[in-house]
């Protein structure tokens, strides 16, 4: 059936996990493309984080990467998508699911089985492991989601937070090197995205796995990826550290992002005239170089 | 302004699990507010007994002088309109344009009144070149609107928005809040769940803040944003804005909102001050 | 020695099969006995105990209310005892009560092994079987397997869907079970709809947690050994013992 074997091992020469290069998609029947000349490069244990607007490719992007664009999709492509060493479009989604794990935002749409329990062992059932494997497994993946003892619950009777933490654990169950999230949070409340995000760090740290997550929330990107990608009409606007974001608020504007708080207050700062050549990259900073200024001109007015 | 919806002492079972354990609530009309707790805190299912979905298993909830537990819920279809936080378990029809009739045809509304209402609504969703559309054929964020404009259609007295803006991107969501602002200023009651704080301090003027099934504090928008140990407590994030205020030592009028675009007038003209 | 659960996916249906023409093939109540014995003594061995066990309450019920039916109407044989002497209604048998037991064991006998059967066969097997079998391109196939299963939330959505429309003024809440049930059709269609509409994002969740239904339609790792094909051997010819005792005797 696949090509890919569980024990597969990606990534650990140090060779990007994911490469893109001038990579274009186009949807069967579509008057435009989804995504143009794309250049994207992921290591191993590397989170990227994915922005744009509606209608910016963020979901295509998404597809190419999981290998199901052009198989399951049937659309055409140009340039290069490489994931762990295989061409994504001809690979298919089944061979990259061996090693990649997909969590969409809608797990309704995604959970085919009718206990938690069978849901998160059903790949390592299709990829061959032992019941004592998966039984293991499974309680394993359930309690890193907070879902432990769930593995008798019917799926129908979980809320839509401990659904998409259901999906989550699925993915993991599989041990993959490649995570891949599509707004995966958006049942969760703060406190459960927040949960959600550090299991991921603790997977990056402990398993070298790379993460992929497209978000809206920007804030919440820059306080965790390492990247940050934004896309709009299908092209690259900027690629980035979390730092460079800040310089860049023009650009996060067009692509029709909200900007965080702190990053606006400076804005209008600097459009009055105040914090002149100074580039304050988080809250924090805006915050200190903010109460500078504030002494500064009261020191002034004292003397 | 006028009491438009009581609830008092109610009780909601499922399951035999007690999940709203004692609201006591009273919204007047033309109110904006906004529930807010953690997942599984009861705001859903508080919701639904706004409009007879769900019945009290103790106390009562009473809409416009209406009991909730005296009829079902498409009695009041005109007069509550529910926004599902899943669009696709509204919609129903081949086309965005019957999908927004949908309610026109079975509450009863003149036929000769369709039109205009169905062209008002999708034309403040941004959806007058779907009207041919399969809502199915669009993007979530779209579907998302299109059940919006269908309960928009029946211009309800109250709009209860179940996480409204969880699909859209900044755009769409500015979108829906504008419209949902414009209805609160001509008099609709918007009641509103979300997970986004930061819209709640844009638009809504009182939150509720349920938690375990109980209100766990119920006031003006900013006083809410301000009590860090209160949004701790509820699970819920702080506000960039607030952050920087109380960081820098910086105090503001009780009802003030608090944005960037505050933050930085105020600041603005601090220094500005004192540089004279 | 190899579980049931293990054998190929053609072997369980072989033994199904063979289970249920058993249980038409004869008229011994002891034999019929046994096949149910048989079943519980394989569910419990393969952990599906819950399962059979829930099957089989529900299926006693509806064993209880055939016998009772049936008792009544059978006039052949001794009477046993009658109901209501007096008015000559209600006389019961020793045929009647054989016969009509010998009918409700037999139903749970045989279609206490369907859900037995599936519940120890994963469903990429029943699909990649039924498409192997009947010549059905398999992504059809995943289709029907994977909508059928989804009756249950098919179901559940279905009273979302008519919670959302009530609020929205469509009368779901009327009494009168005609209108309930034309409610019902009405809404079907769409919500079948979206189902299968549902199907497509499931089949990639399938396909990428390493399902491939357009591959070979054998399962792999499941190769026939020898203790199945002696299963199967003991099958066949139980039953062509009975059926040979049905054209002897």
């Amino acid at each position: 059936m696949s090509a890919a074997s569980p024990d597969r091992e990606v990534g650990t020469s140090g060779a990007p996990i994911v490469s893109l290069e001038n990579f274009g998609f186009t949807y069967p029947n579509a008057a435009a493309p989804a995504l143009s000349r794309i250049s994207l490069s992921v290591a191993p244990g590397e989170f990227v984080g994915i922005t744009g607007e509606e209608g910016s490719g963020r979901t295509t992007l998404f597809r190419a990467l999981n290998g199901s664009a052009v198989r399951h999709y049937k659309g055409s492509r140009t340039g290069q998508a490489i994931i762990g060493g295989l061409d994504a479009c001809t690979a298919g989604h089944a061979t990259i699911g061996a090693f990649t794990a997909s969590i969409f935002d809608d797990p309704d749409s995604q959970i085919v089985s009718l206990t938690a329990g069978e849901e998160v062992g059903f790949s390592l059932a299709q990829r061959g492991f032992s019941q004592a494997a998966i039984r293991e497994r499974v309680e394993k993946a359930l309690a890193e989601v907070g879902l432990s003892g769930f593995s008798r619950r019917s799926t129908s009777s979980l809320s839509g937070g401990q659904k998409q933490r259901l999906i989550a654990a699925a993915a993991l169950a599989l041990e993959p090197t490649l995570i891949l999230l599509d707004e995966s949070t958006s049942a969760l409340d703060p406190r459960g995205k927040r949960e959600f995000y550090d299991l991921l760090d603790r997977l990056r740290r402990e398993n070298n796995v790379a993460i992929i997550a497209i978000e809206r929330d920007l804030e919440l990107l820059m306080e965790r990826a390492d990247r940050i990608v934004v896309l709009h009409e299908g092209y690259v606007l900027l690629d980035g550290k979390p730092r460079d974001m800040a310089s860049s608020r023009h650009i996060l504007r067009t692509a029709g992002l909200r900007l965080p708080a702190w990053m606006e207050t400076v804005e209008i700062l600097k459009s009055q005239g105040w914090l002149e050549g100074k580039a304050p990259e988080s809250e924090a900073e805006a915050v200190a170089l903010i109460a500078e200024l504030l002494e500064s001109v009261e020191g002034a007015m004292a003397s | 302004m006028n009491e438009l919806i009581r609830i008092q002492g109610l009780h909601s079972r499922m399951n035999s699990v007690e999940i709203l354990k004692g609201i006591d609530l009273s919204v007047n009309s033309g109110e904006s507010l906004a529930l807010v707790g953690p997942n599984g805190a009861g705001k859903t299912t508080l919701l639904r007994h706004l409009n007879g979905l769900l019945k009290p298993s103790a106390g009562t909830v009473i809409v416009d002088g209406m009991d909730t537990r005296r009829a079902g819920a498409s009695r009041f279809a005109r007069l509550v309109g529910f926004l599902f936080q899943n669009p696709d378990h509204q919609i129903i029809a081949g086309s965005v344009r019957a999908e927004i009739e949908f309610g026109l045809v079975h509450t009863g509304i003149a036929r000769d009144e369709h039109r205009d209402r169905v062209a008002s609504a999708s034309a403040s969703l941004g959806l007058s070149k779907y009207l041919d559309a399969d809502p199915f054929s669009l993007s979530r964020a779209l579907r998302q609107r299109v059940a919006l404009a269908s309960v928009l259609a029946l211009s309800p007295k109250v709009l209860v928005l179940d996480e409204p803006t969880s699909s859209q991107d900044e755009r769409g969501a500015e979108l829906i809040m504008k419209v949902a602002e414009s209805l609160n200023a001509s008099g609709t009651t918007i009641i509103l769940v979300s997970h986004d704080m930061e819209l709640i301090a844009r638009f809504s003027k009182r939150v509720i803040v349920l938690v375990e099934g109980e209100v766990e504090a119920d006031r003006e928008v900013h006083a809410t944003f301000r009590d860090e140990r209160l949004l701790m407590k509820a699970g819920l994030s702080t506000l960039g804005a607030y952050r920087m205020a109380s960081a820098l030592g910086i105090a503001f009028e009780k009802s003030q909102p608090l944005t960037a675009a505050t933050l930085a007038g105020r600041l603005g003209s601090m220094l500005a001050g004192a540089n004279t | 020695m190899k579980k049931l659960r293990d054998y190929s996916p053609l072997a369980k249906f072989i033994l199904m099969l063979s289970v249920i023409a058993s249980a038409y093939l004869t008229d011994s109540l002891y034999i019929l006995f046994s096949l149910i014995v048989l079943q519980g003594f394989a569910a419990s061995r393969e952990g599906a105990w819950r399962t059979y066990g829930k099957t089989m309450l529900a299926l006693t019920v509806g064993a209880l209310t055939l016998t009772l039916f049936q008792i009544f109407s059978i006039d052949e044989g001794t009477t046993v005892f009658t109901l209501i002497p007096s008015l000559g209604i209600g006389s019961v048998t020793d045929l009647g009560i054989h016969d009509s037991l010998m009918m409700s064991v037999r139903m749970m006998a045989s279609v206490g092994v369907i859900p037995l059967m599936v519940a120890l066969t994963p469903s990429p097997q029943i699909i990649s079987l039924v498409s192997g079998t009947f010549g059905l391109s398999p992504s059809y196939t995943c289709v029907l397997i994977t909508a059928l299963r989804f009756i249950p939330t098919f179901g559940e959505r279905m009273g979302k869907v008519m919670q959302a429309e009530a609020c929205r003024g469509y009368r779901a809440d009327t009494a009168n079970p005609f209108r309930k049930i034309g409610m019902i059709l009405r809404l079907s269609l769409p919500l079948l709809v979206t189902c299968v509409r549902d199907v497509d994002s499931l089949t990639l969740s399938l396909e990428a947690r390493g399902f491939d239904p357009e591959s070979k339609t054998k399962p792999e790792r499941i190769k026939p050994q020898s203790i199945e094909y002696v299963a199967l051997v003991i099958a066949l010819l139980a039953v062509a013992s009975l059926a040979a005792g049905r054209l002897i005797g």
